[in-house]
């Protein structure tokens, strides 16, 4: 098994998909799959979780049947909520973009020539983002141990004061 | 553009593969293989009124046109992509793929020449 952050791109454009995979693939730390449907993305994920999809909005204009890039967006974030998703869409609309977040995605890209830039800042945001999630943990663990502490003391305290073992004046003595 | 009168231009890609022939001429390769489908696909669609189909196909190749520096063919699937999503000029829908395919015919052209430049 890889050490290397698992990313699954999912368009139904070979050539999109190749472009930004190959682009991706350039970068080291990252070990890169694509994948044509939603569907086949959430079968893969089912064997080896990815920590970050790059979906296409637009999933179903060879099959139509095929599900859509917001089912598959809904359902990675419901199966594997710490799975980052950045959507990536032809679409410059805002309300799109708004409509992506509001269903958990990271961050969205509008298809063109800036794509793949913007997909290695991202890639780049999310290791920042969960750097700073990861310190933000620790000092919420050492806050709570500290409390903790504190709170054992005083009652250390209240417990020898009860036996005797200390006086209630000043100094203990 | 490369040259004058050229639909083409292949300066984004050969910047984006940092020069290298095999990759550029895989994505020609997949770019010539792919799109005479999507063409043939809005056809199609336009014959049977199905703007819904007409606006997803013209959505999803109308980028891809971008990658080759294909601006004037790309601004005009943009085109055909609104009046399909909008159901504006349908009348004049036929006419406006019909156009695109002759662009496209010049684009086939000029990719296959660059594909044969790079010798992979």
């Amino acid at each position: 098994m890889s050490d290397k952050t698992l990313v699954y791109i999912v368009d139904d454009e070979p050539l999109q998909l190749e472009l930004l995979k190959d682009h991706l693939q350039k970068m080291s730390a990252y070990e890169v799959h694509g994948f044509p449907t939603g569907e086949e993305c959430l079968a893969a994920a089912k064997v080896r979780k990815p920590s970050i999809v790059f979906l296409d909005y637009n999933l179903n204009s060879k099959v139509r049947e095929a599900m859509d890039g917001i089912d598959v967006l809904k359902e990675i974030k419901e199966v594997y909520p710490e799975t980052e998703v950045v959507m990536i869409s032809g679409q410059d609309k805002i309300d799109v973009a708004v409509n992506t977040m509001k269903y958990g995605a990271f961050d969205y890209i509008v298809k063109g020539e800036g794509a793949f830039i913007r997909a290695e800042k991202t890639l780049y945001n999310i290791y920042r983002y969960n750097k700073l999630a990861g310190s933000a943990n620790t000092y919420k663990r050492l806050m709570i141990f500290f409390g903790l502490g504190m709170i054992l003391m005083v009652i250390l305290v209240i417990v020898l004061q009860m036996k005797g073992l200390i006086k209630s004046s000043p100094g203990w003595v | 553009m490369e040259s004058t009168g050229s639909l083409t231009d292949l300066t984004y890609l050969r910047s984006l593969t940092g020069g290298a022939n095999d990759k550029i001429a895989k994505y020609i390769r997949m770019f010539l293989t792919g799109a005479p489908i999507s063409l043939q696909q809005m056809e199609l669609n336009t014959l049977s009124k199905d703007w819904e189909g007409v606006r997803q196909t013209a959505h999803a190749l109308k980028p891809q046109l971008g990658f080759f520096g294909a601006k004037g063919a790309e601004e005009l699937l943009r085109e055909i992509e609104r009046n399909a999503s909008d159901h504006t000029e349908l009348g004049m829908m036929q006419k406006k793929i019909e156009h695109f395919r002759q662009q496209y015919e010049i684009i086939r052209v000029e990719l296959e020449k660059a594909l044969q430049e790079t010798g992979a």
